[in-house]
């Protein structure tokens, strides 16, 4: 099994929270780029190479998106229905990672085509543990379309 | 609806109807027996010209008389209630018997049993043979005594129709005493009943409705709803005005104001007149009723969409709590432990205490955030109502609680086959907390026992969840059930204190209610059941 090299897009507008996700990712040996964008414009932007990411080479897209769903802007949800609806994102691997538990949140993420619902513990401990199997498996055990 | 207030002082006379009406009964017959016994004219005919009550008939009286007595109430004793439905039998009995006499025309030597009829006798088919109308009425009202509590599929009961025919001969009988007049042909004994008989079959008929009223057509008569109200005050109204206007129908036409035809014309339009009056003021309450039905389902309604704003806030509240409370509590321990690993050498002991004291803090408002939550969703969410397993979920999650330290000594003793109707997810958080505290409250003794059971007090099925240790004051249940409140410490204890509030709320929407019992270190069981 070898690791994918591809970058991961980290969607998070809280600074303290994208710290401590680079942080969970990175002590779990995750050597990939991460991309962060802090609002789900941003996300948009760098997916569809528009705005300040124009010139980027649309063909590298990344391995894995982390989402938040409460975002400035234009939220997770909506960010999620937008690849949904593209082409050319259509199949990334999205996993929603954010604080809430609500029912209704769950249910919608999923409805739009999420992959994946981590809630982002409290304990640090625990949410290095998720980040490495959040790893371990969406870019390691995980096959995706090329 | 206006008169609730005053509902209390007729409802006690409408309730002594039945027992006076029965002891009038038995009085008159008692008194006719006297009269026959002692031959005084006055107490068996009232005034000489009358017929005579017979001696049959006030035998009747006396049994239906005893027998609405036994009946008066609902509630008699079944000894009383049985020997009261005999009796009536009885009176059927003795009147068919005479309807039979005057059917065959037989004489099957029951009439002259007690005493011998004068030969004088006013009005009388054979010597103490009670009138064919008494022996009809005697028939229904024995019948009805005999059938007081059998009701019908569709909610009609027998014995108040049987009372209100009953009642229409004797009360024809009345109004033709009252108005003085006679039968065209009369006297004959097709059409004679005594005064006093006439009165009385009234009183037992009125007695026989009045016994049951919560049932049959009474119900709607002294109903507390607004039909009930307008029939108390219309019945009444409308019975004395067409008596009085027949009375001067007949006085009119006597001193030859009018003949019989305008008689009947006059009869009619004052008839029609009374009874638009009764009708408009009907109409008049109903729709004072109606309007302020409307006015009350206005306000529910606008309390219902304000309630409905209230909560849909509150649910925004609760999601924003969700998202937002918990981020800050993430950065407060997360740093910490940043700050543990990568300056470990620059922090002493005290140093990395302190830092795990404000991580330890910031989990523990994480859980209390999130046990809130779950106690908010509880009360918006709906119940479903299936069929739930409360033995089986109790057995499982004592599987858990034993897997999750199996060293510990508990014995958990969990009856079987109780079922409920209920929200299967809920009931499970609801026995889940009952038995985490109990696993918890127990786990500072060596051995221990953990009961799940239930038993049926008042006809009402109460489960209870048992156990032996540590128990706590009983002078704190009140405090048991509300958020946030802890009788132990969290040295002693951990936990939020929203334990017991959910299991409170999980059953309080099931219709039902929790209590607790417990003794410092004797253990404590929770007591709680789940609607009917």
């Amino acid at each position: 099994m070898t690791m994918n090299k591809k970058a991961i897009l980290l969607v998070e507008d809280n600074p303290d929270d994208e710290e401590l996700t680079l942080r969970g990712l990175r002590t779990n040996n995750i050597a990939n780029d991460i991309v962060v964008a802090h609002d789900g414009v941003e996300a948009l932007e760098y997916l569809f190479g528009t705005g300040p990411h124009a010139n980027r080479n649309l063909a590298e897209q990344p391995a894995l998106i982390l989402l938040d769903l409460k975002l400035p802007r234009l939220d997770g949800l909506e960010v999620l229905r937008r690849i949904r609806a593209d082409d050319h994102t259509r199949l990334l691997p999205v996993v929603i990672l954010t604080s809430s538990k609500e029912e209704r949140d769950l249910v919608e993420s999923y409805q739009l085509g999420a992959n994946s619902y981590v809630r982002k513990p409290v304990d640090f401990n625990q949410f290095c543990e998720a980040a490495k199997q959040l790893g371990l498996y969406w870019l390691v055990l995980n096959e995706v379309v090329s | 609806m206006e008169r609730r207030e005053s509902g209390g002082a007729w409802r006690k006379v409408v309730g002594a109807i039945p027992g006076g009406a029965s002891l009038f009964s038995i009085a008159i017959g008692a008194a006719v027996l006297v009269g026959w016994a002692a031959d005084i004219a006055f107490l068996k005919s009232v005034l000489p010209i009358w017929v005579a009550m017979k001696a049959n008939t006030a035998l009747g009286f006396i049994l239906a008389g005893l027998s609405l007595w036994f009946l008066r109430q609902e509630a008699m004793p079944p000894v009383q209630r049985r020997l009261g439905k005999s009796l009536g039998a009885a009176v059927a009995l003795v009147s068919g018997l005479t309807i039979v006499e005057y059917l065959a025309k037989l004489d099957l030597h029951i009439d002259q049993l007690i005493f011998t009829d004068s030969a004088e006798a006013v009005a009388t088919s054979s010597p103490g043979r009670m009138a064919i109308h008494t022996a009809l009425s005697f028939a229904m009202v024995g019948i009805a005594l005999r059938v007081m509590d059998v009701e019908t599929s569709r909610g009609v009961r027998l014995a108040q129709v049987l009372a209100l025919l009953g009642a229409f001969v004797p009360f024809l009988i009345l109004v033709t005493y009252v108005y003085d007049i006679q039968f065209p042909g009369a006297v004959n004994y097709t059409t004679s009943m005594a005064l006093h008989t006439a009165i009385t079959f009234l009183l037992l008929c009125a007695g026989i409705l009045l016994a049951r009223p919560r049932q049959g057509l009474i119900r709607e008569i002294l109903s507390e709803r607004v039909g009930g109200v307008v029939a108390r005050w219309m019945l009444p109204t409308t019975m004395v005005a067409l008596f009085v206007l027949g009375w001067l129908r007949l006085e009119g036409q006597a001193i030859g104001l009018y003949g019989t035809e305008v008689g009947l014309s006059v009869m009619v339009v004052s008839n029609i007149a009374v009874l638009s009056f009764v009708v408009w003021r009907m109409a008049r309450a109903l729709n004072r009723a109606d309007e302020k039905r409307v006015e009350l389902n206005r306000v529910l309604l606008q309390r219902a969409e304000e309630l409905a704003a209230v909560n849909k806030e509150l649910e925004a509240f609760s999601y924003s709590v969700s998202h937002d409370l918990r981020a800050p509590l993430r950065t407060l321990d997360g740093f910490s432990q940043m700050l543990l690993e990568d300056y470990v050498e620059k922090l002493d002991e005290e140093g990395r205490r302190r830092l795990e004291r404000i991580r330890a803090a910031s989990q523990r408002l994480g859980r209390l955030i999130d046990d809130l939550l779950s106690l908010s969703r509880l009360s918006r969410t709906e119940v479903k109502s299936e069929t739930v397993d409360l033995s089986g979920l109790a057995a499982a999650i004592a599987a858990e609680l034993h897997q999750s330290d199996p060293y510990r000594r508990v014995e958990f003793v969990i009856a079987d086959g109780h079922h409920v109707q209920g929200d299967v997810g809920l009931l499970r958080a609801a026995l889940t907390n009952l038995l985490n505290n109990a696993w918890k409250f127990t786990s500072k003794h060596p051995m221990a026992r953990i009961e799940f059971g239930a038993m049926h007090l008042n006809g009402q099925t109460v489960y209870f969840v048992k156990d032996d240790g540590a128990g706590f004051d009983p002078s704190y249940t009140n405090k048991l059930f509300a958020p946030f409140q802890r009788l132990h410490g969290t040295r002693e204890f951990d936990g939020s204190g929203i334990g017991l509030a959910t299991v409170q709320r999980i059953v309080r929407r099931h219709g039902g209610d929790i209590r607790a019992e417990a003794a410092v270190e004797k253990g404590a069981t929770f007591y709680f059941t789940l609607g009917k």
